[in-house]
């Protein structure tokens, strides 16, 4: 039983053989459509090109702001010292250098020796040697004058004049001057000198290269064709009669054109030849895909109470970020809803510049040397006290890196459409925002309470943003991410859309560490491809 | 295939924009064909392809204006004759477009409720449905043309 009536076999013995001859304004309007449909191959080739090429265009920028900083290169510490800077762009820290001295002054014919060197704070052995002939001034035990670092042993003076002054100059001549200062006792003893014993002053040369040094740099360094009016007339019943529909009355009458309606770019077939007819039927919702480049500017600052912070946030300038967003795929219903996923890098880029300033300074080296000269019973010690000042030339560090922080973001999307005119949509999106740390380049500051300098700001040191030990300080973050969405079609499936954008960093708990928080403001463009319509029923 | 346009269109100016953009359609594919088979069953069934997107772009609009009324009667068979094809035809235009798709996919052009489910995208059920109605409506109409006929009969 094929299910066939009487009623059916009338009507095809009857209507299926039947022939008709179409009135001659038909294949007119063939020969004319024809035409149309040539012209509207090639435009929409052209638009596949254009398309092709803003693709191109899009992911070389994105591949060129995340591989490339534009000639500056990321890197790491780069001090320099006094500002100066060899041809090569590179600066060192001349450990500062007590050059050997020697300082000699006779008295009353009597050869006094005073030789002394020191280098990065540890001096050698300065000897003085009396030149006794009699047993008394052995027996003193203070003939000798031994320099050696943080001890002195019985040193006879007056005037040790050992003032150790800091001066502020940043800046200062990398060269040491030395003044000695002589003064000269007698004393007639019979060996048994007086002695008295002085601290001697410490060198502090701390032109250690800090840590993470990595290398040295500047520094500064459709054819919509309507068709026949006809038909419009003839459809003009047609929409007088759906408005009876109270699902379609009512979608007409809420004065929006909903998303579901009049949505002639996504209604399948040759939807930008302009069809007048009203649709009746929905899409069940389709899948896209797109890529996305994103840029903002960025408003961040660092936060915590480790004395590293305060430093950080002057010296770290934050410029500007970029992104790309690779994959995007979503959903979107027919309520206007719809809902995404993109995953993507962006790269966000900051200036650290910080000048560390160790002031000169100046310090007083005393030593003395003896000589015994015998006059009869007795012998006459003579002595003298040799005064160096060395002056210590202040050391400046500038640090100067371009910065760059590569978090992987991934980011469901819930994106509504507001509304639609024609190719131009608007939409609404919300989207929370899990960004994982997978690159960091530059430098930051860290807490150094061992550095062995003299300066308070000094608590604080550079070190490269590779480290491992700053994996604490970039966790996985979260983010808030809003905006709008503006697009349009560039045919029935390419579209792009113009996304201005807000991205709030939610605050992580703060610990004594430093934590980042920023805010940004920017916008992407996003590439979109509709991969399939489903129609449905409108009920 | 005007004549297949114009049992699937509402009215003329339609089975036009049809047989319009089937032939379009046709002039487009015609690289496509094989040569395999009949040109003329090749053609045909881009038209009635044409017919079905055009139909689903409108949409069972037909459905929501009220077929209530239409009788639940079992629909019996009538001496139908004497009626030639443009009574037929205007019949069938009549008829509201998801009735008249369906009756003329089944009827006339051999398309089981599987395949014309499939094509027109809504349920087996629905499309016996509307066949159902159709062929109520058909019955209907064909009952109230033979009435003057046999009252003329009857009369001399």
């Amino acid at each position: 039983m094929n299910g066939r009536h009487p009623i059916d076999d009338l009507f095809a013995r009857t209507l299926r053989d039947a022939e008709a001859t179409p009135p001659p304004a038909v294949w007119e309007g063939i020969v004319r459509e024809r035409g149309k449909g040539r012209r509207a191959v090639a435009k929409r080739r052209s638009r596949w090109g254009l398309a092709a090429l803003l693709l191109l265009l899009l992911g070389s920028a994105g591949y060129w702001t995340l591989t490339h900083e534009g000639g500056k290169e990321h890197a790491a510490l780069s001090p320099s010292q006094d500002g100066r800077v060899n041809a090569a762009g590179n600066a060192s820290v001349e450990p500062p250098v007590v050059e050997e001295s020697k300082a000699s002054e006779t008295s009353e014919g009597q050869v006094g020796q005073a030789g002394r060197s020191s280098s990065s704070g540890e001096r050698n052995e300065a000897q003085a040697t009396p030149t006794s002939t009699g047993s008394e001034a052995a027996a003193s035990g203070s003939n000798t004058a031994r320099g050696t670092k943080g001890t002195a042993e019985q040193r006879i003076y007056d005037d040790p004049k050992t003032t150790v002054t800091t001066t502020a100059a940043a800046r200062v001549t990398p060269s040491k001057t030395r003044e000695t200062n002589k003064s000269r006792r007698e004393l007639t003893a019979s060996g048994a000198a007086g002695s008295r014993s002085g601290a001697e002053p410490v060198i502090s040369t701390s032109g250690i290269a800090p840590v993470g040094i990595e290398k040295p740099r500047s520094a500064d360094a459709n054819g919509a064709a309507p068709k026949d009016e006809r038909v419009a007339s003839a459809n003009a019943s047609y929409e007088q009669r759906a408005r009876l529909s109270p699902d379609v009355h009512l979608a007409l009458l809420t004065g929006l054109v909903t998303p579901f309606l009049n949505n002639a770019a996504t209604a399948p077939g040759p939807i930008l030849q302009g069809d007048p007819a009203p649709e009746y039927v929905l899409k069940k919702g389709n899948w896209w895909v797109a890529v996305q480049g994103e840029w903002s500017t960025l408003n961040g600052e660092w936060k915590g109470t480790g004395p590293e912070v305060a430093e950080l946030n002057k010296s770290e300038t934050w410029r500007g970020g970029q992104g790309l967003s690779w994959c995007w795929i979503a959903a979107r219903r027919l309520s206007g809803w719809s809902l995404g996923l993109g995953i993507g890098a962006n790269k966000q880029r900051s200036r650290f510049l910080r000048r560390e300033v160790e002031a000169s300074h100046t310090e007083v080296i005393v030593d003395t040397t003896w000589t015994g000269t015998p006059m009869g019973q007795v012998t006459n010690y003579t002595w003298d006290i040799v005064e160096t000042t060395v002056v210590e030339p202040g050391v400046e560090r500038d640090y100067s890196a371009t910065n760059s922080y590569t978090r992987l973001r991934i980011a469901p999307e819930v994106g509504y459409q507001l509304l639609q005119k024609k190719r131009f949509s608007l939409g609404a999106r919300l989207a929370p925002v899990m960004m994982i740390d997978i690159d960091r380049k530059g430098n930051t500051l860290v807490q150094t309470s061992s550095m062995d300098t003299l300066e308070t700001a000094a608590a604080t040191g550079a070190l490269a943003l590779t480290d491992a030990s700053l994996d604490n300080r970039f966790p996985m973050t979260f983010a808030v991410s809003a905006g709008l969405e503006l697009r349009y079609r560039l045919c029935e499936r390419w579209s792009l859309g113009a996304l201005p954008t807000f991205t709030y960093w939610l605050p992580r708990t703060e610990g004594r560490g430093p934590s980042l928080s920023m805010n940004e403001l920017g916008g992407a463009l996003r590439l979109r491809y509709d991969l399939r319509h489903q129609a449905r029923r409108l009920k | 295939m005007y004549a297949v346009c114009l049992r699937y269109a509402r009215h003329q100016l339609e089975a036009d924009d049809l047989v319009q953009e089937g032939f379009i359609r046709v002039f487009d594919k015609l690289h496509g064909f094989r040569m395999e088979g009949s040109l003329e069953g090749w053609i045909r069934r881009i038209m009635v392809h044409t017919c079905i997107n055009h139909y689903r772009k409108k949409a069972f609009q037909n459905e929501r204006f009220g077929m209530e009324h239409v009788p639940d009667s079992p629909v019996g068979a009538v001496a139908i004759d004497h009626l030639g094809e443009a009574e037929l035809l205007a019949m069938v235009k009549e008829l509201p477009d998801g009735y008249r798709m369906v009756f003329n996919m089944f009827a006339i052009e051999g398309y089981d409720h599987a395949e014309i489910a499939e094509l027109i995208g809504c349920g087996e059920s629905t499309s016996r449905s509307q066949l159902a109605k159709a062929r109520r409506m058909l019955q209907d109409r064909i009952t109230k043309q033979e009435r003057p006929v046999h009252e003329r009969k009857t009369s001399h």
